[in-house]
């Protein structure tokens, strides 16, 4: 067998390899509370601007060390929202209804909505974040879809939606969540949990513009190619060596010009989104970070079923 | 007490090199050989192998790490044992690891001619050479000492599933880098 003469070979490499796995300490992702703001900060703005409305404009520029691509915004044009750090992720804070909308939500949020109390929140420069301290701030699980996608937030009198933006990726240039990472945050455990997918339209126009996929079978094997261990994954910075750095001015707007966007809602109506660019075959999620290599299984799924 | 005198207690023939070395290294050649076999019997079997070929290759053998060379025993005592249950059908834990590893072999070039264990060996090492600490500590954690991806997440701070696909990435840069040898397995 051809693995086992491999695995024999690797029985012998140099004993300083051994000796040196054995000892290796670790560098462990640092604590969220290590996240670069400023970054986050910078990432929000550029969204304000007005940047890719939908998934956070997936692609670095060329050359731009300081584009941020991470969030996938959930605010409307000129709606400024506040960010919530917690348990490992960022949350906009916000309860304008575009936003709502736009993740599922048909209503503003009320105290009808609140679930289970998970915590206190402290206000900081930059938003908000857990604390141990008892304050007037209160997080509660959003009832109508109990997973960590969508949170309440109570400040004083006024509710709020905490709804999921991206996980924290201390070293973005590290940062391989594959799609799974993502389903776990919107509870999708299988086929079962997708409702529907479907592609979206231009920023503030038609959150939904193509035609609804919900049939079990094609959602079985939208399910199965997104979750294949095949579906290679990129941090940002490798994408941009491999891909945009190499690519002329001219090929770059092009590029940037096939977006497509697919959305996925869940059997509680919470959506999100992906950006498609069918061209170059990259599939991009903000809330992950990363940008996927799309397999032959999937792009056949894409072409099939988001014409 | 420190590895070199073990290694005299071997070369004047003292029983106490064999007490000394489970004392010192018991733990880590059980965990190595668990990682292959999956049953504990099985697995204190093998070290209890090593610990008999060790006295016998001890002298004339002095090795330079000893670690590593009780290492490279337990696993090749656990390969074999595995070889054997295997033919009985017997599952354990070798199989997952073979199975990662065929995302590493090269496909075949036009030279048909198979390379020689040590020569691939000599690759393996190269390879491992130009990777990032991080990522060849990882590859050796997983597919010489045999152990569980999510052990290494959490060494990591990551997901299962995150450490899973970096395993698949090097074991594809592994693959990479073998055709670009025109290795044939």
């Amino acid at each position: 067998m051809k693995n086992e003469k491999l695995y024999d070979a690797i029985s012998d490499i140099q004993e300083e390899y051994i000796e040196e796995a054995g000892t290796f300490q670790f560098r462990k992702k640092r604590p969220w509370q290590a996240v670069k703001w400023g970054s986050m900060a910078a990432c929000f703005c550029l969204l304000l601007l007005g940047i890719s409305y939908w998934t956070g404009g997936a692609f670095a520029k060329k050359g731009d060390n300081n584009s941020n691509t991470s969030a996938v915004p959930t605010a409307a044009p000129g709606d400024v929202w506040t960010v919530l750090a917690y348990n490992g992720s960022l949350y906009n804070v916000s309860n304008e209804l575009w936003s709502l909308n736009k993740a599922g939500i048909p209503e503003t949020i009320t105290s009808e909505d609140c679930g289970r109390l998970l915590g206190n929140l402290a206000k900081t420069e930059q938003g908000y974040e857990e604390t141990t301290e008892k304050t007037d701030i209160e997080i509660y699980e959003y009832a109508p879809a109990l997973n960590s996608a969508v949170l309440v937030v109570k400040d004083g009198e006024d509710y709020m939606a905490g709804l999921f933006s991206n996980y924290y990726q201390p070293d973005e240039a590290e940062a391989y969540s594959p799609v799974s990472e993502l389903y776990r945050v919107y509870g999708i455990e299988g086929a079962g949990n997708i409702r529907m997918v479907a592609e979206a339209g231009p920023a503030g126009v038609d959150i939904l513009t193509g035609t609804e996929v919900g049939e079990k079978k094609a959602l079985e094997d939208f399910y199965t190619a997104t979750m294949s261990t095949e579906l290679e994954c990129y941090g940002k910075e490798e994408f941009r060596e491999m891909v945009t750095d190499r690519m002329t001015e001219e090929e770059y707007t092009m590029f940037m010009e096939t977006e497509r966007i697919l959305c996925i809602e869940t059997v509680e109506g919470l959506r999100f989104y992906m950006s498609w660019y069918p061209e170059s075959g990259w599939l991009y999620s903000g809330g992950t970070m990363a940008y996927y290599k799309i397999t032959e299984e999937l792009g056949d799924w894409l072409e099939m079923y988001m014409k | 007490m420190e590895d070199q005198q073990i290694i005299e207690l071997y070369f004047s023939r003292d029983e106490a090199a064999l007490t000394e070395t489970a004392k010192k290294y018991g733990s880590f050649c059980l965990r190595i050989a668990m990682n292959v076999l999956t049953v504990k019997e099985d697995a204190e079997e093998c070290v209890n192998d090593t610990y008999h070929t060790t006295w016998n290759q001890i002298p004339p053998t002095k090795p330079d790490s000893f670690k590593a060379f009780l290492g490279k025993i337990v696993r090749n005592c656990s390969i074999s044992k595995y070889r054997a249950l295997h033919a009985k059908k017997r599952f354990h834990g070798l199989e997952v690891l073979l199975s990662e590893l065929n995302d590493c072999v090269p496909a075949a070039g036009d030279v048909e001619q198979e390379i020689e264990a040590k020569e691939l060996s000599g690759y393996i090492n190269e390879w491992l050479a130009g990777l990032a600490a991080e990522d060849r500590v990882l590859f050796v954690r997983r597919y010489w000492y045999g152990e569980e991806v999510r052990k290494l997440a959490k060494l990591c701070g990551c997901s299962a599933a995150q450490m899973s696909q970096r395993m698949l990435r090097l074991r594809r840069r592994l693959k990479k880098f073998l055709e670009e040898k025109g290795v044939v397995l």
